[in-house]
Protein backbone atom coordinates (compact mmCIF):
# COMPACT_ATOMS: atom_id res chain seq x y z
CA UNK A 1 0.00 0.00 0.00
CA UNK A 2 1.17 3.56 -0.74
CA UNK A 3 0.35 6.25 1.77
CA UNK A 4 0.94 9.94 1.04
CA UNK A 5 0.63 12.16 4.10
CA UNK A 6 0.29 15.95 3.96
CA UNK A 7 2.49 16.12 0.88
CA UNK A 8 3.40 19.56 -0.42
CA UNK A 9 5.82 20.62 -3.10
CA UNK A 10 6.71 24.25 -3.72
CA UNK A 11 8.99 25.10 -6.63
CA UNK A 12 11.13 28.26 -6.35
CA UNK A 13 9.88 29.12 -2.83
CA UNK A 14 9.96 32.77 -1.74
CA UNK A 15 10.61 34.04 -5.26
CA UNK A 16 8.40 35.67 -7.88
CA UNK A 17 8.27 32.29 -9.68
CA UNK A 18 6.95 30.41 -6.64
CA UNK A 19 4.64 27.57 -7.73
CA UNK A 20 2.69 25.31 -5.41
CA UNK A 21 2.67 22.05 -7.34
CA UNK A 22 1.29 19.88 -4.50
CA UNK A 23 -0.83 21.39 -1.76
CA UNK A 24 -1.19 19.21 1.34
CA UNK A 25 -2.12 15.99 -0.45
CA UNK A 26 -3.39 13.03 1.60
CA UNK A 27 -3.87 9.82 -0.34
CA UNK A 28 -3.97 6.07 0.29
CA UNK A 29 -3.55 3.67 -2.62
CA UNK A 30 -4.28 0.04 -1.82
CA UNK A 31 -2.37 -2.95 -3.14
CA UNK A 32 -3.64 -3.97 -6.57
CA UNK A 33 -5.40 -0.67 -7.15
CA UNK A 34 -5.05 0.85 -10.64
CA UNK A 35 -5.36 4.60 -10.18
CA UNK A 36 -5.82 7.00 -13.09
CA UNK A 37 -4.73 10.60 -12.49
CA UNK A 38 -6.32 13.29 -14.66
CA UNK A 39 -6.20 17.07 -14.59
CA UNK A 40 -5.21 20.03 -16.70
CA UNK A 41 -1.59 21.01 -17.30
CA UNK A 42 0.10 22.23 -14.12
CA UNK A 43 -2.42 20.52 -11.84
CA UNK A 44 0.33 18.53 -10.11
CA UNK A 45 -0.19 15.03 -11.59
CA UNK A 46 3.36 14.50 -12.81
CA UNK A 47 4.81 16.13 -9.68
CA UNK A 48 2.87 13.65 -7.55
CA UNK A 49 4.11 10.76 -9.67
CA UNK A 50 7.71 12.04 -9.51
CA UNK A 51 7.42 12.49 -5.74
CA UNK A 52 6.33 8.85 -5.38
CA UNK A 53 9.20 7.74 -7.66
CA UNK A 54 11.69 9.84 -5.67
CA UNK A 55 12.68 11.98 -8.64
CA UNK A 56 11.22 15.07 -6.93
CA UNK A 57 11.70 15.65 -3.20
CA UNK A 58 8.78 16.91 -1.14
CA UNK A 59 8.85 20.30 0.56
CA UNK A 60 6.70 18.83 3.33
CA UNK A 61 5.00 15.52 4.06
CA UNK A 62 5.73 11.80 3.94
CA UNK A 63 5.56 8.93 1.50
CA UNK A 64 5.15 5.43 2.92
CA UNK A 65 5.40 2.14 1.03
CA UNK A 66 4.07 -0.94 2.84
CA UNK A 67 4.66 0.70 6.22
CA UNK A 68 8.22 1.90 5.41
CA UNK A 69 8.82 5.64 5.28
CA UNK A 70 10.69 6.21 2.00
CA UNK A 71 10.50 10.03 1.96
CA UNK A 72 14.26 10.48 2.37
CA UNK A 73 15.21 7.73 -0.10
CA UNK A 74 16.56 8.72 -3.53
CA UNK A 75 14.98 7.51 -6.77
CA UNK A 76 17.48 4.66 -7.33
CA UNK A 77 16.84 3.41 -3.80
CA UNK A 78 13.06 3.44 -4.32
CA UNK A 79 13.45 1.32 -7.45
CA UNK A 80 13.24 -1.63 -5.02
CA UNK A 81 9.47 -1.00 -4.99
CA UNK A 82 8.78 1.32 -7.89
CA UNK A 83 9.13 1.04 -11.66
CA UNK A 84 8.41 4.04 -13.84
CA UNK A 85 7.33 4.28 -17.46
CA UNK A 86 8.31 7.62 -18.92
CA UNK A 87 6.32 9.80 -21.30
CA UNK A 88 9.21 9.75 -23.77
CA UNK A 89 9.56 6.16 -25.04
CA UNK A 90 13.30 6.79 -25.52
CA UNK A 91 13.83 7.68 -21.85
CA UNK A 92 13.17 4.26 -20.32
CA UNK A 93 15.87 2.33 -22.17
CA UNK A 94 19.58 2.69 -22.95
CA UNK A 95 19.73 3.10 -26.76
CA UNK A 96 23.38 2.12 -27.31
CA UNK A 97 23.05 -1.08 -25.30
CA UNK A 98 21.51 -4.25 -26.70
CA UNK A 99 17.99 -5.36 -25.79
CA UNK A 100 19.62 -8.12 -23.70
CA UNK A 101 21.83 -5.66 -21.79
CA UNK A 102 18.75 -3.53 -21.03
CA UNK A 103 16.83 -6.58 -19.78
CA UNK A 104 19.82 -7.69 -17.69
CA UNK A 105 19.80 -4.39 -15.81
CA UNK A 106 16.03 -4.61 -15.37
CA UNK A 107 16.40 -8.14 -14.00
CA UNK A 108 18.86 -6.82 -11.40
CA UNK A 109 16.73 -3.84 -10.31
CA UNK A 110 16.77 -4.92 -6.65
CA UNK A 111 20.05 -6.83 -6.74
CA UNK A 112 23.77 -6.07 -6.79
CA UNK A 113 25.38 -5.44 -10.14
CA UNK A 114 28.36 -7.70 -9.50
CA UNK A 115 31.45 -8.74 -11.43
CA UNK A 116 29.81 -11.73 -13.08
CA UNK A 117 28.70 -12.19 -16.64
CA UNK A 118 25.03 -12.80 -16.08
CA UNK A 119 23.88 -12.98 -19.69
CA UNK A 120 23.83 -16.78 -19.98
CA UNK A 121 21.95 -18.92 -22.51
CA UNK A 122 19.30 -19.52 -19.84
CA UNK A 123 18.87 -15.76 -19.34
CA UNK A 124 18.64 -15.17 -23.11
CA UNK A 125 15.94 -17.86 -23.44
CA UNK A 126 13.95 -16.37 -20.55
CA UNK A 127 14.10 -12.89 -22.13
CA UNK A 128 13.01 -14.30 -25.51
CA UNK A 129 10.10 -16.08 -23.80
CA UNK A 130 8.99 -12.86 -22.12
CA UNK A 131 9.29 -10.84 -25.33
CA UNK A 132 7.39 -13.52 -27.23
CA UNK A 133 4.29 -12.70 -25.16
CA UNK A 134 4.19 -9.25 -26.77
CA UNK A 135 3.70 -10.80 -30.24
CA UNK A 136 5.68 -7.93 -31.76
CA UNK A 137 8.24 -10.19 -33.46
CA UNK A 138 11.05 -8.88 -31.28
CA UNK A 139 12.23 -12.18 -29.80
CA UNK A 140 14.93 -12.54 -32.47
CA UNK A 141 16.14 -8.97 -32.00
CA UNK A 142 17.61 -9.42 -28.51
CA UNK A 143 21.14 -8.73 -29.81
CA UNK A 144 20.03 -5.52 -31.58
CA UNK A 145 20.70 -2.16 -30.02
CA UNK A 146 17.67 -0.79 -28.24
CA UNK A 147 18.02 2.43 -30.25
CA UNK A 148 17.28 0.55 -33.49
CA UNK A 149 13.69 -0.21 -32.37
CA UNK A 150 10.65 2.04 -32.80
CA UNK A 151 9.19 4.15 -29.99
CA UNK A 152 6.23 1.79 -29.55
CA UNK A 153 8.45 -1.30 -29.45
CA UNK A 154 10.73 0.35 -26.88
CA UNK A 155 7.80 1.40 -24.70
CA UNK A 156 6.39 -2.15 -24.80
CA UNK A 157 9.80 -3.55 -23.81
CA UNK A 158 10.10 -0.93 -21.04
CA UNK A 159 6.84 -2.26 -19.60
CA UNK A 160 8.17 -5.82 -19.65
CA UNK A 161 11.42 -4.65 -18.06
CA UNK A 162 9.50 -2.80 -15.36
CA UNK A 163 7.85 -5.97 -14.06
CA UNK A 164 10.89 -8.27 -14.32
CA UNK A 165 12.26 -8.01 -10.81
CA UNK A 166 9.62 -8.01 -8.13
CA UNK A 167 8.26 -4.51 -8.77
CA UNK A 168 5.29 -3.63 -6.57
CA UNK A 169 4.27 -0.22 -7.91
CA UNK A 170 4.08 0.74 -11.58
CA UNK A 171 4.05 4.47 -12.36
CA UNK A 172 3.12 5.50 -15.89
CA UNK A 173 3.47 9.15 -16.89
CA UNK A 174 1.51 9.57 -20.14
CA UNK A 175 3.19 6.45 -21.55
CA UNK A 176 1.41 6.67 -24.90
CA UNK A 177 1.63 10.44 -25.47
CA UNK A 178 4.39 10.11 -28.07
CA UNK A 179 3.05 7.01 -29.83
CA UNK A 180 0.82 6.51 -32.86
CA UNK A 181 -2.74 5.29 -32.04
CA UNK A 182 -2.07 1.61 -32.86
CA UNK A 183 1.18 1.48 -30.81
CA UNK A 184 -0.56 3.35 -27.99
CA UNK A 185 -3.35 0.77 -27.89
CA UNK A 186 -0.84 -2.11 -27.92
CA UNK A 187 1.22 -0.58 -25.12
CA UNK A 188 -1.83 0.08 -22.92
CA UNK A 189 -3.25 -3.41 -23.41
CA UNK A 190 0.16 -4.89 -22.51
CA UNK A 191 0.25 -2.66 -19.42
CA UNK A 192 -3.25 -3.79 -18.42
CA UNK A 193 -2.29 -7.47 -18.76
CA UNK A 194 0.95 -7.09 -16.80
CA UNK A 195 -0.74 -5.13 -14.00
CA UNK A 196 -3.46 -7.73 -13.46
CA UNK A 197 -1.12 -10.73 -13.95
CA UNK A 198 1.36 -9.42 -11.35
CA UNK A 199 -1.29 -7.83 -9.09
CA UNK A 200 0.58 -4.51 -9.22
CA UNK A 201 -0.42 -1.22 -7.70
CA UNK A 202 -0.44 1.14 -10.68
CA UNK A 203 -0.80 4.85 -11.30
CA UNK A 204 -1.46 6.18 -14.78
CA UNK A 205 -1.21 9.89 -15.59
CA UNK A 206 -3.07 10.64 -18.79
CA UNK A 207 -4.64 13.39 -20.87
CA UNK A 208 -6.46 10.78 -22.94
CA UNK A 209 -10.01 10.70 -21.58
CA UNK A 210 -10.85 7.43 -23.36
CA UNK A 211 -7.93 5.75 -21.58
CA UNK A 212 -9.02 7.36 -18.30
CA UNK A 213 -12.47 5.77 -18.71
CA UNK A 214 -11.25 2.42 -20.04
CA UNK A 215 -8.39 1.65 -17.67
CA UNK A 216 -8.10 1.44 -13.90
CA UNK A 217 -10.47 0.97 -10.98
CA UNK A 218 -10.08 4.42 -9.43
CA UNK A 219 -9.85 7.91 -10.89
CA UNK A 220 -8.57 11.10 -9.28
CA UNK A 221 -8.87 14.58 -10.73
CA UNK A 222 -6.26 17.09 -9.62
CA UNK A 223 -6.41 20.87 -9.82
CA UNK A 224 -3.90 23.44 -8.57
CA UNK A 225 -2.02 20.84 -6.54
CA UNK A 226 -5.09 19.47 -4.78
CA UNK A 227 -7.31 16.42 -5.20
CA UNK A 228 -10.64 17.65 -6.55
CA UNK A 229 -12.46 14.36 -7.18
CA UNK A 230 -11.75 10.76 -6.15
CA UNK A 231 -14.00 8.06 -7.63
CA UNK A 232 -13.57 4.36 -6.82
CA UNK A 233 -14.87 1.09 -8.25
CA UNK A 234 -18.60 1.44 -9.23
CA UNK A 235 -18.46 5.23 -9.30
CA UNK A 236 -15.49 5.02 -11.67
CA UNK A 237 -17.04 2.24 -13.78
CA UNK A 238 -20.28 4.20 -14.16
CA UNK A 239 -18.42 7.30 -15.30
CA UNK A 240 -19.09 8.16 -18.95
CA UNK A 241 -16.86 10.06 -21.35
CA UNK A 242 -19.02 13.20 -21.61
CA UNK A 243 -19.20 13.45 -17.84
CA UNK A 244 -15.40 13.31 -17.67
CA UNK A 245 -15.01 16.06 -20.30
CA UNK A 246 -17.29 18.26 -18.16
CA UNK A 247 -14.76 18.08 -15.34
CA UNK A 248 -12.42 20.35 -17.30
CA UNK B 1 45.89 5.74 -20.97
CA UNK B 2 43.78 5.50 -24.10
CA UNK B 3 41.66 2.77 -22.50
CA UNK B 4 41.13 5.10 -19.53
CA UNK B 5 40.03 7.91 -21.83
CA UNK B 6 37.80 5.47 -23.72
CA UNK B 7 36.18 4.54 -20.41
CA UNK B 8 35.47 8.11 -19.33
CA UNK B 9 34.68 9.62 -22.72
CA UNK B 10 32.87 6.82 -24.52
CA UNK B 11 31.41 4.74 -21.71
CA UNK B 12 30.58 7.46 -19.17
CA UNK B 13 30.33 10.41 -21.55
CA UNK B 14 32.54 12.45 -19.20
CA UNK B 15 35.37 14.60 -20.62
CA UNK B 16 37.97 13.94 -17.90
CA UNK B 17 41.21 15.88 -18.09
CA UNK B 18 42.57 14.66 -14.78
CA UNK B 19 44.58 12.48 -17.19
CA UNK B 20 47.35 15.09 -17.59
CA UNK B 21 47.96 15.00 -13.85
CA UNK B 22 47.42 11.30 -13.15
CA UNK B 23 49.81 10.31 -15.99
CA UNK B 24 52.61 12.27 -14.31
CA UNK B 25 51.45 11.05 -10.89
CA UNK B 26 51.96 7.45 -12.06
CA UNK B 27 55.42 8.39 -13.35
CA UNK B 28 56.38 10.30 -10.20
CA UNK B 29 55.39 7.49 -7.84
CA UNK B 30 57.19 4.97 -10.07
CA UNK B 31 60.44 6.95 -10.18
CA UNK B 32 60.55 7.68 -6.46
CA UNK B 33 59.77 4.08 -5.50
CA UNK B 34 62.17 2.49 -7.99
CA UNK B 35 65.14 4.67 -7.02
CA UNK B 36 64.40 3.67 -3.43
CA UNK B 37 64.71 0.02 -4.51
CA UNK B 38 61.07 -0.99 -4.18
CA UNK B 39 59.94 -4.03 -6.15
CA UNK B 40 58.47 -2.98 -9.55
CA UNK B 41 55.32 -5.04 -8.91
CA UNK B 42 54.71 -3.40 -5.50
CA UNK B 43 55.38 -0.08 -7.23
CA UNK B 44 52.77 -0.99 -9.84
CA UNK B 45 50.19 -1.61 -7.12
CA UNK B 46 50.91 1.74 -5.44
CA UNK B 47 50.76 3.52 -8.82
CA UNK B 48 47.33 2.01 -9.53
CA UNK B 49 46.06 3.09 -6.11
CA UNK B 50 47.47 6.61 -6.53
CA UNK B 51 45.82 6.98 -9.96
CA UNK B 52 42.54 5.61 -8.61
CA UNK B 53 42.69 8.09 -5.73
CA UNK B 54 43.11 11.00 -8.19
CA UNK B 55 40.09 9.70 -10.11
CA UNK B 56 38.06 9.39 -6.91
CA UNK B 57 38.79 13.04 -6.10
CA UNK B 58 37.59 14.16 -9.55
CA UNK B 59 34.60 11.81 -9.23
CA UNK B 60 33.56 13.20 -5.86
CA UNK B 61 33.94 16.81 -7.06
CA UNK B 62 31.84 16.03 -10.14
CA UNK B 63 29.26 13.48 -8.94
CA UNK B 64 28.77 14.49 -5.33
CA UNK B 65 29.47 18.25 -5.38
CA UNK B 66 27.79 18.54 -8.82
CA UNK B 67 30.68 20.52 -10.33
CA UNK B 68 30.94 20.36 -14.14
CA UNK B 69 33.09 17.36 -15.15
CA UNK B 70 35.54 19.49 -17.13
CA UNK B 71 36.07 21.87 -14.22
CA UNK B 72 36.37 18.97 -11.75
CA UNK B 73 39.14 17.51 -13.94
CA UNK B 74 40.92 20.87 -14.23
CA UNK B 75 40.83 21.31 -10.44
CA UNK B 76 42.32 17.89 -9.75
CA UNK B 77 44.86 18.21 -12.55
CA UNK B 78 46.03 21.59 -11.23
CA UNK B 79 46.31 20.28 -7.69
CA UNK B 80 48.19 17.21 -8.93
CA UNK B 81 50.98 19.38 -10.37
CA UNK B 82 51.95 20.41 -6.83
CA UNK B 83 51.33 16.90 -5.48
CA UNK B 84 53.63 15.45 -8.15
CA UNK B 85 56.35 18.01 -7.35
CA UNK B 86 56.01 17.10 -3.67
CA UNK B 87 56.39 13.38 -4.47
CA UNK B 88 59.37 13.95 -6.78
CA UNK B 89 61.11 16.62 -4.68
CA UNK B 90 62.48 18.14 -7.89
CA UNK B 91 61.28 18.55 -11.45
CA UNK B 92 63.19 15.67 -13.06
CA UNK B 93 64.41 12.29 -11.80
CA UNK B 94 66.55 9.97 -13.94
CA UNK B 95 66.22 6.22 -13.31
CA UNK B 96 69.88 5.27 -13.56
CA UNK B 97 70.66 1.66 -12.52
CA UNK B 98 67.30 1.25 -10.76
CA UNK B 99 65.51 -2.06 -11.26
CA UNK B 100 62.44 -1.69 -13.46
CA UNK B 101 59.61 -3.86 -14.74
CA UNK B 102 61.64 -4.84 -17.83
CA UNK B 103 64.77 -5.89 -15.90
CA UNK B 104 62.48 -7.59 -13.34
CA UNK B 105 61.37 -10.06 -16.04
CA UNK B 106 64.75 -10.40 -17.77
CA UNK B 107 68.16 -9.49 -16.31
CA UNK B 108 69.60 -8.58 -19.74
CA UNK B 109 66.66 -6.44 -20.78
CA UNK B 110 66.74 -5.21 -24.36
CA UNK B 111 64.22 -3.68 -26.75
CA UNK B 112 62.78 -7.13 -27.51
CA UNK B 113 62.08 -7.78 -23.81
CA UNK B 114 60.61 -4.31 -23.46
CA UNK B 115 58.35 -4.96 -26.45
CA UNK B 116 57.20 -8.29 -24.99
CA UNK B 117 56.44 -6.80 -21.58
CA UNK B 118 54.55 -3.88 -23.14
CA UNK B 119 52.61 -6.27 -25.39
CA UNK B 120 51.73 -8.42 -22.38
CA UNK B 121 50.38 -5.41 -20.47
CA UNK B 122 48.37 -4.16 -23.46
CA UNK B 123 46.83 -7.59 -24.14
CA UNK B 124 46.08 -8.14 -20.45
CA UNK B 125 44.38 -4.74 -20.14
CA UNK B 126 42.41 -5.28 -23.37
CA UNK B 127 41.03 -8.57 -22.09
CA UNK B 128 40.40 -7.12 -18.62
CA UNK B 129 38.49 -4.14 -20.02
CA UNK B 130 36.49 -6.32 -22.43
CA UNK B 131 35.57 -8.75 -19.65
CA UNK B 132 34.70 -5.97 -17.21
CA UNK B 133 32.36 -4.19 -19.61
CA UNK B 134 30.47 -7.44 -20.25
CA UNK B 135 29.87 -8.17 -16.55
CA UNK B 136 26.74 -6.98 -14.75
CA UNK B 137 28.86 -4.22 -13.19
CA UNK B 138 30.15 -3.22 -16.62
CA UNK B 139 26.65 -3.14 -18.09
CA UNK B 140 25.63 -0.90 -15.17
CA UNK B 141 28.58 1.38 -16.05
CA UNK B 142 27.51 1.53 -19.70
CA UNK B 143 23.88 2.16 -18.73
CA UNK B 144 24.97 5.06 -16.50
CA UNK B 145 26.83 6.70 -19.39
CA UNK B 146 24.13 5.99 -21.95
CA UNK B 147 20.93 6.94 -20.10
CA UNK B 148 21.37 8.14 -16.53
CA UNK B 149 17.60 8.48 -15.94
CA UNK B 150 17.02 4.86 -16.94
CA UNK B 151 20.05 3.75 -14.91
CA UNK B 152 18.62 5.28 -11.73
CA UNK B 153 15.21 3.78 -12.54
CA UNK B 154 16.78 0.29 -12.47
CA UNK B 155 18.47 0.92 -9.12
CA UNK B 156 21.94 2.04 -10.19
CA UNK B 157 23.61 4.61 -7.93
CA UNK B 158 24.90 6.65 -10.85
CA UNK B 159 26.98 9.03 -8.71
CA UNK B 160 28.90 6.14 -7.17
CA UNK B 161 29.22 4.49 -10.58
CA UNK B 162 30.84 7.64 -12.03
CA UNK B 163 33.31 7.73 -9.14
CA UNK B 164 34.22 4.04 -9.77
CA UNK B 165 34.63 4.76 -13.48
CA UNK B 166 36.87 7.78 -12.96
CA UNK B 167 38.93 5.84 -10.41
CA UNK B 168 39.46 2.97 -12.84
CA UNK B 169 40.23 5.29 -15.77
CA UNK B 170 42.83 7.25 -13.81
CA UNK B 171 44.37 4.08 -12.41
CA UNK B 172 44.90 3.00 -16.03
CA UNK B 173 46.37 6.41 -16.89
CA UNK B 174 48.76 6.22 -13.93
CA UNK B 175 49.75 2.73 -15.13
CA UNK B 176 50.56 4.32 -18.48
CA UNK B 177 52.81 6.85 -16.69
CA UNK B 178 54.44 3.91 -14.85
CA UNK B 179 55.30 2.18 -18.12
CA UNK B 180 56.43 5.39 -19.85
CA UNK B 181 58.85 6.41 -17.10
CA UNK B 182 60.52 3.01 -17.10
CA UNK B 183 60.64 2.93 -20.88
CA UNK B 184 62.21 6.39 -21.28
CA UNK B 185 64.33 6.13 -18.12
CA UNK B 186 63.28 9.33 -16.37
CA UNK B 187 60.31 11.25 -15.03
CA UNK B 188 59.68 14.90 -15.75
CA UNK B 189 57.09 17.10 -14.05
CA UNK B 190 55.85 18.29 -17.47
CA UNK B 191 55.58 14.84 -19.09
CA UNK B 192 51.77 14.82 -18.78
CA UNK B 193 51.05 18.18 -20.37
CA UNK B 194 48.75 17.66 -23.36
CA UNK B 195 48.74 13.88 -22.99
CA UNK B 196 44.93 13.89 -22.81
CA UNK B 197 44.83 15.24 -26.38
CA UNK B 198 46.89 12.27 -27.61
CA UNK B 199 44.50 9.94 -25.80
CA UNK B 200 41.45 11.65 -27.27
CA UNK B 201 43.02 11.50 -30.73
CA UNK B 202 43.69 7.77 -30.36
CA UNK B 203 40.14 7.01 -29.21
CA UNK B 204 38.71 9.06 -32.07
CA UNK B 205 40.95 7.45 -34.71
CA UNK B 206 39.78 4.05 -33.47
CA UNK B 207 36.16 5.17 -33.60
CA UNK B 208 36.53 6.66 -37.08
CA UNK B 209 38.16 3.44 -38.38
CA UNK B 210 35.27 1.39 -36.98
CA UNK B 211 32.76 3.71 -38.64
CA UNK B 212 34.58 3.31 -41.95
CA UNK B 213 34.42 -0.48 -41.50
CA UNK B 214 30.75 -0.10 -40.42
CA UNK B 215 31.34 -2.32 -37.41
CA UNK B 216 29.86 -1.71 -34.00
CA UNK B 217 30.79 -4.17 -31.33
CA UNK B 218 32.12 -3.57 -27.83
CA UNK B 219 35.14 -5.86 -28.18
CA UNK B 220 36.05 -4.22 -31.50
CA UNK B 221 35.63 -0.76 -29.94
CA UNK B 222 38.18 -1.66 -27.26
CA UNK B 223 40.60 -3.25 -29.73
CA UNK B 224 40.34 -0.25 -32.03
CA UNK B 225 41.25 2.10 -29.18
CA UNK B 226 44.66 0.40 -29.13
CA UNK B 227 44.86 0.39 -32.93
CA UNK B 228 43.97 4.10 -32.85
CA UNK B 229 46.75 4.76 -30.33
CA UNK B 230 49.30 2.99 -32.52
CA UNK B 231 48.07 4.83 -35.64
CA UNK B 232 48.26 8.17 -33.82
CA UNK B 233 51.85 7.52 -32.73
CA UNK B 234 52.80 6.40 -36.25
CA UNK B 235 51.46 9.63 -37.73
CA UNK B 236 53.47 11.68 -35.20
CA UNK B 237 56.60 9.57 -35.81
CA UNK B 238 56.19 10.04 -39.56
CA UNK B 239 55.84 13.82 -39.10
CA UNK B 240 59.04 13.94 -37.03
CA UNK B 241 60.99 11.71 -39.43
CA UNK B 242 59.86 13.95 -42.30
CA UNK B 243 61.79 16.78 -40.67
CA UNK B 244 59.18 18.43 -38.45
CA UNK B 245 60.75 20.41 -35.62
CA UNK B 246 59.84 18.85 -32.21
CA UNK B 247 58.86 22.39 -31.15
CA UNK B 248 55.78 22.05 -33.37
CA UNK B 249 54.79 18.62 -32.02
CA UNK B 250 51.91 19.84 -29.84
CA UNK B 251 50.61 21.99 -32.71
CA UNK B 252 50.65 18.97 -35.02
CA UNK B 253 49.02 16.80 -32.32
CA UNK B 254 46.17 19.30 -31.89
CA UNK B 255 45.78 19.60 -35.69
CA UNK B 256 45.58 15.81 -36.09
CA UNK B 257 42.87 15.62 -33.39
CA UNK B 258 40.95 18.45 -35.08
CA UNK B 259 41.20 16.59 -38.40
CA UNK B 260 39.93 13.37 -36.80
CA UNK B 261 37.03 15.19 -35.12
CA UNK B 262 36.06 16.63 -38.51
CA UNK B 263 36.25 13.21 -40.18
CA UNK B 264 34.16 11.67 -37.35
CA UNK B 265 31.56 14.41 -37.74
CA UNK B 266 31.45 13.85 -41.52
CA UNK B 267 31.08 10.06 -41.09
CA UNK B 268 28.31 10.50 -38.51
CA UNK B 269 26.43 12.91 -40.78
CA UNK B 270 26.75 10.51 -43.71
CA UNK B 271 25.51 7.63 -41.54
CA UNK B 272 22.57 9.73 -40.25
CA UNK B 273 21.65 10.72 -43.81
CA UNK B 274 21.72 7.04 -44.84
CA UNK B 275 19.38 6.12 -41.97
Amino acid sequence: MIEIKEASKIFHPDTAQQTIALNNINLKINKGEFLVLVGSNGSGKSTLLNAIAGVTSLTKGKIIFDGSDVTSLQDFERSKWVAKIFQNPLAGTAPDLTVLDNFRMAALRTKNKSLRTGISNKFIESVQEKINVLSLGLENKVYNKMGSLSGGQRQALTLLMAVMDNCKVLLMDEPTASLDPRSAETVMSIAQKLISKNNLTAILVTHNMKDAIHYGNRIIQMKEGKILRDLKKEEKFNLILNELYEWF
Amino acid sequence: MCLGIFLTLKIFNIPDITTDGSFTLGGAVTAVMLINNYNPLITLLVVLLAGAFAGIITGIIHAKLKVNALLAGILTMTALYSVNLMIMGRSNIPLVDAQNIFSFFSADSNSQTEGMVLMFFVLFLLLLMGWLLHTDFGIAMRTTGNNEMMARAVGINTSAMKVYGLALANALTALSGYMMVQYQGFVDINMGIGIVISGLGSVMIGEALLKILRKDNLWLQIIFVVIGAIAFRLVLAYALSAGLSPNYLKLVTASIVLFIVSVSWFLKRRSDDRN
